[in-house]
């Protein structure tokens, strides 16, 4: 009996002082950590919007769509995230558009952990240029082996067709409920 | 190296060869393969010219120099003249894109010779078919040369998508006399199901590959396929799978290598099976438009366990009176 | 004194290499090595780990009763390697994104338990001190050896200048788990190799010097 109480004093002494040191230690991470993820959200709409100044947050349908201003009182453009399974994992994508909601301005990845080489090059200017003023009306189409004919096509990457097509498959989804949701506001 | 027991006189079950691995032996097999390839290596300098040529004159070349060189850091007696470094060379280049730039292919073919086969032992002993993994290797590696392809007949001009390519993402289906003959893209040695059937024949004919295994592969993959083409019409036909890609050429020269498949008649079987099921769940739901290499790859590691399963324990047990 | 702790520190470099030779921490080992300071970064936090844990497990290896003894360890490592978590996430955000999962995993890394149970519930904490950095420093060696090839290949460079020429084709395959294989298995065999020739030259050495002796 002895024994056991100390066995169990001792465990508890020990996951005390465990939780103790590690709710302190949150309390000094947790505001930093906040404070980079948002940096990085940041980060990525003035990357799709070079001439954004500031951004406020909106809160809609349940998702956080950031609206976006320059210089004038009226915004540029909204900025939202879109996730979705890519070939290996989840891809991350900040999508932008255009106030008139036919339009992308263009996207940023924030999370993507595709094949280097093949479906890793989405992080790359030349695919991501791609989707600067792309037509939003209609959903956007991948197209491999010949090139972009109409507005709403872009150039699948070369041997990374399941890549190319989820990250398509990712936008349509997200414009498409955006809009749906900033038309009715 | 014969079967030539008959197991009604003797009341022994015996295996296929080889059951040992001499070189002398391996040297007749060995330059049989070779011989079986020279219909293959002439579509391919057909279709795809100088490109072939000098790839196939690399990896043949560089896979002779690598073999001599880790035998001799091994201080082991150099064996180059048993025409297995030729074999390995001369495979590998054939599952390569005619486009692929040398260096990738040297790499290749050093790669094959020093982790495919000498790391393991040397001829005889290793797990995987070594031109097999020198391709999984430079796949891995060089993801964008793997998977460019020319056209046949012009290869400076036009590059294209292979045959499995185009039928997965757009649904097109080449002819199949093209595909029978080879007038279509894909890597050196893969076109021309024609010239490999007559590779195949020369090879079993002599006795240098054991029918078994392409028998398998080809009857699995048909009844799969034609399974879910009976389906869903929309599928590739069974003809189609069987003709397109490298399945003919895996089966009737990757697969039947018998260092690295089983021994035993029941085993080859089995094998081909496994071969057939993974290549066209592959195909058709897999992110990849061709199966064969990793297919064969991994039935390659189950080998063992076949073996195990498949061989009689004792040695010389008698067969039940039947 | 000095001596003793002197070996235990030494045997964590070298002859007892906890990646090369006792093969443990393989799952950091080959997923974080993309680069140099990938490995730098995932050694030093395992270092921090290993040496505060022996520590703590060598300054209270008299009171924990044995029964309970696995299950106090893993309290003391989790808890560690959770503030190292904390603090790699709130001041290098990106290093953090890059090490991902395998952050906590050093939790399960059975460098750290098999010293604290093999060593430093044994020993006195100045000992365990010397036995865990020996351990630490050998393990972020090694990872940082297996990261510069990795990269080296991977990118042509080491921390982000260019070393090989430009001619090069990146190696995709030094990236992805196979190329982290596969370099292990060759640095593993190398180390075999240089382990065997320095053991055989000290046994011809040893029979010289003996013939020495008899001689004289």
């Amino acid at each position: 009996m002895k024994k056991t109480l100390h066995m169990v004093a001792v465990l508890m002494v020990l996951g005390f002082i465990s939780g103790f040191s590690l709710v302190r230690m949150e309390e000094y991470a947790a505001p930093r950590i906040e404070a980079h993820r948002r940096e990085a959200v940041e980060a990525s709409i003035y990357a799709i919007f070079p001439k954004g100044k500031s951004y406020k947050v909106l809160e809609l349908g349940g998702r956080e769509i950031f609206e976006v201003f320059g210089s004038s009182r009226s915004p540029i453009g909204y900025a939202f995230t879109g996730k979705g399974k890519g070939y290996q994992d989840d891809i991350v994508v900040m999508i932008g558009l255009y106030p008139a909601l036919t339009r992308l301005a263009g996207i940023e990845i924030l999370r993507s952990v595709e094949t280097p080489g093949l479906g890793g090059e989405i992080v790359k200017p030349f695919f991501k240029n791609q989707f600067q003023n792309l037509s939003a009306s209609e959903p956007i189409r991948y197209i491999v082996g010949r090139a972009p004919a109409s507005d709403s096509e872009i150039q699948a990457i070369t041997g990374a067709t399941v890549t190319s097509r989820s990250l398509v498959r990712i936008l349509n989804g997200e414009i498409e409920a955006v809009a749906k949701l900033l038309r009715q506001k | 190296m014969t079967d030539t027991t008959d197991s009604k006189h003797t009341g022994f079950s015996l295996g296929s060869s080889p059951h040992i691995f001499s070189h002398t032996d391996m040297k007749e097999t060995m330059r049989g393969t070779a011989i079986a390839f020279l219909p293959v290596i002439g579509a391919s300098i057909y279709f795809f010219r100088l490109h072939a040529a000098v790839l196939i004159t690399t990896c043949i070349i560089t896979c002779i120099f690598t073999e001599a060189l880790c035998q001799l850091a091994r201080r082991r007696p150099v064996t180059v003249d048993d025409w297995s470094a030729v074999v390995t060379g001369c495979s590998l280049a054939l599952i390569l894109p005619p486009t692929l730039p040398l260096s990738a292919a040297i790499i290749g073919s050093v790669f094959a010779i020093v982790v495919g086969k000498q790391i393991f032992g040397g001829l005889g002993h290793n797990i995987f078919n070594p031109s097999l993994l020198a391709r999984a290797f430079l796949m891995a590696n060089y993801p964008r040369w793997l998977t460019t392809w020319v056209e046949p007949l012009k290869p400076d001009a036009v590059s294209s998508a292979t045959p499995l390519a185009l039928a997965k993402f757009q649904h097109e289906f080449a002819a199949l006399k093209d595909l029978f003959f080879g007038n279509v893209s894909g890597s050196l040695g893969e076109t021309s199901a024609f010239c490999v059937l007559l590779g195949g024949i020369y090879l079993f004919y002599k006795k240098y590959g054991d029918w078994r295994i392409p028998g398998s592969i080809l009857s699995t993959v048909f009844v799969y396929s034609g399974i879910l083409w009976v389906i869903n019409p929309a599928c590739p036909s069974p003809i189609f799978h069987l003709l397109a890609g490298g399945l003919m050429y895996g089966a009737v020269f990757q697969a039947s290598d018998p260092v690295t498949s089983p021994v035993s008649a029941k085993g080859k079987i089995i094998f081909g099976i496994g071969i057939g099921l993974i290549l066209v769940t592959i195909r058709i739901w897999g992110g990849l438009t061709e199966g064969v290499m990793y297919a064969i790859l991994f039935m390659n590691a189950l080998t063992p366990l076949i073996d195990r399963i498949t061989i009689p324990r004792r040695f010389g047990a008698r067969q039940s009176p039947t | 004194m000095i001596k003793q702790l002197y070996q235990d520190w030494i045997k964590g470099i070298w002859r007892n290499n906890p990646v090369f030779v006792q093969l443990l921490g393989m799952c950091p080992t080959l997923a974080v090595t993309t680069s140099l300071i990938n490995g730098i970064a995932m050694g030093c936090a395992t270092c921090f780990v290993l040496v505060a844990s022996s520590l703590m497990v060598s300054v209270i290896r008299r009171l924990i009763p044995g029964e309970v003894r696995i299950a106090g360890f893993t309290i003391i490592i989790a808890t560690f390697v959770t503030v190292a978590e904390l603090f790699l996430a709130a001041n290098f955000p990106l290093l953090s994104k890059t090490l991902g999962p395998y952050v906590p995993l050093i939790i399960v890394n059975c460098i750290i338990l098999g010293r604290a149970e093999a060593f430093a519930s044994k020993h006195s904490p100045i000992r365990a001190l010397a036995d865990s950095f020996g351990m630490g420093v050998g393990f972020t060696l090694s990872l940082v050896l297996l990261g510069s090839i990795r990269e080296l290949f991977a990118t042509g460079g080491i921390i982000g200048t260019r070393i090989l020429p430009a001619s090069f084709e990146n190696w995709v395959v030094m990236i992805m788990p196979a190329g982290a294989f596969l370099t292990l298995g060759f640095l593993i065999g190398l180390f075999n190799m240089i382990e065997s020739k320095l053991k055989s030259h000290k046994v011809t050495m040893s029979q010289g010097h003996m013939t020495q002796v008899k001689n004289s």
